[in-house]
């Protein structure tokens, strides 16, 4: 048996990079090495690419690996650059006996996948005019596999979402690098949709054209189509490492379920937003959950979105922390601001919660600080550094500090707020409560 | 002069090693380099010792691979550098190198220096002397080790870094960031600060304090994430005894679950701002 399969064999090579590939992959399972290695020198075609027309369909217990290689998706065409053997199968990839495991991809060296020219498939004509769907434009794209393992990529120019997962479990991504100019819409980077658990990310870095990890687990038409009998539709049990990236103007980590499906036991640590502090709009949040829009059958209830946990943010986004809808028994520690950021932690629309806490949030270090040494005069302040409109139930801060924002804590709602250490200076404002909400700050109710 | 292999040999194999070609061993890896880059292989393969005796030069969108290789320096001078620490005409921001590798069993005895580079990756890789970091962005340092003076050195315009996994045995310290340390050119389009800099799960054992922030005015030191790390002096110091700048030049640190042995795990000679040291002993 030989260590791997190198499609650099002339008896390998097809019409096609991906017909060549996929012959490597079939040789690797008659051989037993179930390994193919995909150098940077293409034989057949006597250059340092690998042109992909066609998805590459790797089978379970198999090993790719990038060998210090650049692969582009071809020109003009719809596919998938890696996928899972049945993940257009519809017949066997919704059967759990059809359940894929055990599949890697290993960076070594410099490894560039590059989505190469865009075709033009848009989320608004994906699906119509004779068009394909649009997950055909996902780089990776992973259904119903347990064990996964993706590290040390280079992700350049994603045509939609980068790497998308459906119905997954036991993944481990690590040491992903996006580099994107979102010129069209959604160039997430990492997706995990219904059906996902048990993942490992960390050391995620560079420039997505949306979401760089987004959690999202809805059950739209489309979704429900990969339902694999047997699986539930929730995503739980995801660790979140060192994500450090510029998520144009969205979320570097999205957390949203609706529909019936439960989002839970989440542990992120160490999100940095560094977004270009030049660009007009900035991004969305460090960490975004729920949201009141994007659901099909019911938008999620209370205690469907619980057991987050974060730590150690720095943010310059619109917030630090976004919530809407509901959220419970979630904890987040250590957030810090600068730059643009407008709120600290804030509410998008409406949320109620459930033993919330928060506790060290820093607030301020504008950008004229970092970059001029200006100091702000009272009417250049902005933000809030607690911004709770539309709130309900019960939601605890400890260790609040700010400097030169426009209001310290503003709340509205059916909401019992308790600050605990609320220490600012420069305020324009430092209480706006509705008469509705109750605001305990350090043990006094204001 | 090649030796021992063809061009095709070499793209097929997917790698150049010095021993594909003639003269010193410093003329020898210099040639690798080059040829590696002419011909769009993109890796270097280096076993055994060389004497270098200048700093060998990389271009951009190198694989280094060490197979139990020592890269030993003759003198007082990098001995591995990208090619733009020997270009005059390229302190740019939009000519700066990009992609490197370093990884594999391997030493070097002498400082590796980087310059205005950015994507670099480096793990498994034994440090005799300094690894240095001027005005370079998007670092992954994993699993080395650093036996010199100095450990790791990130000077002006270097952000965006997460090191993982390093030992030091130093005389001094093992982490360095130094925005007022004297550049060797600055780059053009390049801001001065040093941040982003997560540094993780490591283990330091120097006579000095085993990571140093210093900042000035121009270059502040800011958006720092340090945890995990175990040191037998003092973690972490920040600024320098009788220099003082605003607080706002050290902004937005973490550094947490730190082991020492000494008194303070933290010791703060500025004013700093929006910090958070819990593990203060």
């Amino acid at each position: 048996m030989l260590e791997y399969i190198s499609p650099n064999d002339e008896k390998l090579f097809g019409k096609t990079d991906s017909e060549t590939l996929q012959n490597a992959i079939s040789e690797a399972e008659k051989d037993g090495c179930r390994q193919i290695l995909i150098p940077r020198y293409n034989a057949r075609m006597g250059k340092c690419e690998w042109r992909i027309p066609v998805s590459i369909k790797l089978p379970s217990n198999f090993t790719v690996i990038l060998d210090n290689c650049y692969m582009v998706q071809e020109t003009g065409v719809y596919d998938n650059m890696f996928t899972n053997m049945y993940s257009w199968d519809f017949d066997k990839c919704t059967k759990m006996e059809y359940e894929q495991e055990n599949i890697a991809i290993i960076g070594r060296g410099n490894v560039i996948l590059d989505g190469g020219v865009h075709n033009h498939l848009l989320e608004k004509t994906a699906g119509k005019y004779n068009q394909p769907p649009l997950r055909r434009n996902n780089m990776f794209l992973w259904i119903n596999v347990n064990g996964l393992r993706m590290e040390n990529l280079h992700i350049e120019n994603q045509r939609w979402w980068a790497i998308n997962h459906m119905f997954c479990s036991n993944v481990k991504i690590k040491d992903i690098d996006f580099y994107a100019i979102p010129h069209v819409n959604n160039m997430d980077g990492i997706d995990l949709r219904i059906g996902c658990n048990h993942f490992d990310i960390q050391n995620i870095t560079g420039r997505t054209g949306d979401d760089v990890i987004a959690l999202t687990a809805l059950q739209s038409a489309s979704e429900l189509k990969n339902k694999v009998d047997g699986k539930d539709c929730d995503i739980h049990d995801v660790k979140i490492r060192n994500v450090k990236a510029d998520s144009y103007y969205c979320f570097l980590v999205r957390l949203l379920n609706h529909d019936g499906s439960n989002l839970y036991n989440i542990d992120i640590d160490t999100i940095m937003d560094v977004s270009d502090y030049t660009k007009k709009m900035p991004s969305g949040a460090c960490i975004g959950i729920g949201s009141l829009i994007y659901w099909h059958a019911r938008p999620a209830e209370h205690g469907e979105t619980r057991n987050i946990t974060a730590q150690n943010m720095t943010s310059r986004g619109r917030h630090a922390v976004s919530m809407s809808r509901t959220l419970s028994h979630s904890k987040f520690s250590n957030i810090k601001t600068y730059g643009d950021n407008r709120n600290g932690v804030g509410i998008d629309g409406k949320c109620s919660f459930e033993d919330v806490s928060f506790e060290h949030l820093w607030y301020g270090a504008l950008q004229q600080e970092i970059y001029a040494g200006k100091m702000l005069t009272p009417e250049e302040y902005r933000g809030t550094v607690i911004h709770l409109p539309n709130a309900a139930g019960d939601i605890n801060f400890r260790d609040v500090n700010a400097d030169q924002v426009r209001c310290g804590i503003c709340v509205s709602g059916d909401v019992k707020v308790i600050v605990d250490g609320f220490h600012c200076n420069n305020l324009l404002t430092k209480l706006d409560v509705s008469a509705e909400s109750t605001l305990i700050l350090n043990e006094e109710e204001c | 002069m090649r030796r021992n292999a063809n061009m095709l040999d070499m793209l097929l194999r997917g790698y150049v090693t010095p021993e594909d070609f003639a003269g010193t061993d410093t003329e020898r890896l210099q040639k690798a380099f080059d040829a590696s880059h002419e011909l769009n292989i993109g890796r270097v393969v280096l076993k055994g010792s060389y004497a270098v005796e200048k700093t060998i030069l990389m271009q951009g969108m190198t694989d280094l691979v060490l197979d139990d290789a020592t890269l030993c320096g003759t003198g007082d001078f990098p001995v591995l550098a990208n090619a733009n620490y020997a270009k005059n005409d390229s302190h740019s921001w939009s000519l700066q190198d990009r992609f490197f590798t370093i990884r594999g069993k391997g030493r070097f005895l002498g400082d590796v220096l980087l310059y205005n580079a950015f994507h670099v990756n480096i793990d498994g890789v034994e440090f005799g002397g300094a690894l240095r970091f001027s005005f370079v962005s998007e670092v992954r340092l994993y699993n080395s080790r650093f036996t010199g003076n100095e450990g790791v050195v990130i000077t002006m315009g270097s952000n965006n870094f997460i090191m993982q996994g390093l030992i030091a045995e130093c005389k001094n310290s093992a982490v360095v960031m130094d925005a007022t340390a004297d550049e060797y050119d600055y780059v053009i389009g390049k801001e001065p600060e040093i941040h982003e800099i997560i540094l993780q799960d490591s283990s330091f054992h120097t006579s000095a304090s085993a990571v140093i922030l210093r900042a000035s005015l121009d270059a502040k030191v800011y958006n720092m994430q340090l945890d995990h790390l175990v040191s037998d002096g003092v973690t972490l110091e920040i600024g320098k005894a009788g220099e003082t700048v605003p607080a706002e030049c050290y902004f937005n640190l973490t550094g947490e679950h730190f082991t020492t042995d000494a008194k303070e795990a933290v010791v703060i000679h500025n004013s700093v701002k929006h910090c958070y040291f819990p593990s203060e002993k």
